[in-house]
């Protein structure tokens, strides 16, 4: 009977300990994106997203660089989304969990998710920009970001599809269903909102690289012409503007107020755009 | 807790009356071509470790064969292996021969989408897809090449069959996760009839339901043996002596499962063979 008083502090405590938690977690992001957003987006206005950086930056706009960082974000996407989902559908749904080679790439992609991204800038150097020819370009950069975010859309994906309850999976086999169609119909579906957060989570780590791409992409701020001219990304320009550019800051701010809003924007339609498609999914009439 | 009568595993001389079983099954009626499976020294193992072990049992057409027995005796992979689902089990290896109208399911030739469209199957707990009512029943069919001008009248007539069309018609195209659990259950039951099996294994399709739900499938699987061979599992020993016209009795001794007894649903429950069989369906063991 006296543990009960004790189990009730001890409860206490824990909430607590755990509001407090939650509240500093929001407090520290709350002041960072306010910070950002408070200095930066009274330098925001239509010239500066449209027209091209002057003066190493500290006039002018980013428009040159926003394309440059949407192709380099492209490239890395439509690689790394692709080979991600295959290689975690491979993984779930075919392979057999307990097996060495299965194990072997488990822990391969564990290593490969806390590779610093320097070193992938390094590798991207070598691989992309010398040994494949092609030289500091938006290719190179993409290619590079699409390996450094590969074993995160991976993971996140093999975790969504591991997460769906293997009663689907034998309600479906009971019905002679293949596993091709038990994937696009009903696993895949199911495990889409794990996809979703791990291309996010890919993308958000993607963008907000400058060290691999310096190595890779370069940092010309002339709007690129193609894949294989060199291009700066948006969080390329914040480091230079912050780092190299005396009097770069305000610039910096606000470069770093329109990514924030970029990545807040695309994050909330990716969720819409999933939760659409999964409500037309449950109601196509086939 | 120490009366041995109370154990769960059975004694040698008991699990050697499994042969008894086939000569039961030699004078009893199922023992003849109406047979819809005949199941000769069937052996499951799980890896090294064995589940059940040399099974022989009859099942006879357009009848209610209820498999009972104490949890953890093989019952429902005894069933998985019927429909091949045992396939999808890693490290699951199956013998001995399992005739399906004279033909061997077993053997790597036999096409195991066809079994599968064959001998249905509804799980323990409702499995509907997370797609709407329609495409439930709907999905299986494509995947089977049913003509689509044929769906529409295919989904009427099973969810007739189940007692649930006039319940859904006006919410064909609502997921089905919304409906109760009995109602998901019968959905379950209407996606398996749909493709017009000749018999459905049910792996104790009422244990997830409350008694009025689970009272409505009941009635449900009792009027289905009018056309369809059923083959049920289940704990419930009232519920067998209510819906079964023959009832298998699975026991295990050291570790492994097997038939101590099998005939038709009066002999076993009123005149049992075995010791065991006595005491089980006495309520005294199991």
């Amino acid at each position: 009977m006296r543990s009960q008083p004790r189990s009730a502090a001890a409860d206490a405590l824990t909430r607590t300990a755990g509001w407090a938690a939650v509240f500093v977690v929001l407090a520290v992001s709350g002041w960072l994106v306010g910070s950002v957003l408070g200095h930066g987006l009274q330098e925001v206005s239509w010239s500066f997203l449209t027209s091209e950086p002057l003066d190493a930056g500290r006039n002018g706009g980013i428009g040159t660089v926003l394309v440059s960082t949407a192709l380099v974000l492209s490239v890395c996407l439509g690689i790394a989304v692709p080979l991600g989902v295959g290689a975690a559908v491979w993984l779930s749904e075919f392979a057999r969990p307990s097996s060495r080679p299965v194990a072997l790439i488990r822990r391969s992609l564990d290593l490969l998710a806390s590779v610093p991204s320097i070193v992938f800038g390094l590798f991207g150097m070598v691989v992309f920009c010398q040994e494949l020819r092609l030289g500091f370009s938006i290719a190179a950069g993409g290619l590079t970001l699409a390996c450094m975010i590969l074993p995160l859309v991976v993971q996140t994906t093999f975790a969504g599809l591991r997460s769906v309850p293997d009663e689907l999976r034998l309600g479906a086999a009971a019905l002679a269903i293949s596993r091709s169609t038990a994937l696009r119909h009903l696993l895949l579906p199911a495990a889409l909102h794990g996809v979703v957060v791990g291309v996010m989570l890919g993308l958000g780590r993607a963008a907000a690289e400058t060290a691999a791409l310096i190595f890779t992409s370069g940092y010309v701020t002339r709007m690129p012409e193609s894949l294989l001219d060199s291009g700066r990304t948006v969080s390329v320009h914040i480091y230079d503007l912050a780092m190299n550019v005396p009097g770069g800051e305000a610039r910096a701010y606000a470069s770093a107020a329109v990514l924030l809003c970029l990545l807040l924007i695309v994050n909330v339609a990716a969720a819409v755009l999933a939760d659409r498609w999964l409500r037309h999914q449950t109601a196509r009439v086939s | 807790m120490g009366d041995p009568k109370l154990q769960t595993s059975a004694p040698d001389d008991d699990i050697a009356k499994m042969t008894q079983c086939d000569a039961a099954l030699t004078e009893h009626p199922a023992a003849h071509s109406s047979d819809v499976f005949r199941i000769d020294g069937l052996n499951v193992a799980y890896g090294n470790r064995p589940a059940l072990r040399d099974v022989n049992l009859s099942v006879r057409c357009q009848r209610i064969t209820a498999i009972v027995g104490p949890s953890g005796c093989g019952k429902s992979t005894f069933l998985c292996v019927l429909n091949r689902l045992t396939d999808l089990i890693p490290g699951c290896q199956v013998s001995g021969r399992v005739r399906l109208e004279g033909e061997d399911i077993l053997s790597r030739e036999y096409d195991v989408f066809v079994l599968r469209r064959r001998v249905g199957m509804v799980f323990q707990k409702p499995n509907p897809f997370a797609l709407s009512i329609r495409r439930n029943l709907a999905l299986p069919l494509k995947e089977h090449r049913v003509a689509a001008n044929e769906i529409d009248g295919i989904i009427e007539l099973s969810l007739r069959d189940v007692g649930l069309w006039d319940e859904v018609k006006d919410r064909l195209d609502q997921s089905a996760l919304e409906l109760s659990g009995g109602q998901q259950q019968r959905l379950c039951i209407a996606r398996a009839l749909a493709l017009q099996p000749e018999v459905i294994l049910f792996d104790e399709p009422c244990s997830a339901l409350d008694p009025l739900a689970g009272s409505v499938v009941e009635d449900l699987i009792r009027e289905l043996q009018e056309r369809i061979t059923v083959l049920i599992v289940t704990h419930n020993l009232a519920q067998a002596r209510r819906i079964a016209d023959d009832v298998a009795v699975f026991w295990h001794g050291d570790g492994t499962g097997t038939v101590i007894e099998c005939g038709s649903a009066a002999d076993v429950f009123e005149s049992p063979t075995s010791e065991i069989t006595a005491a089980y369906v006495a309520g005294a063991r199991g």
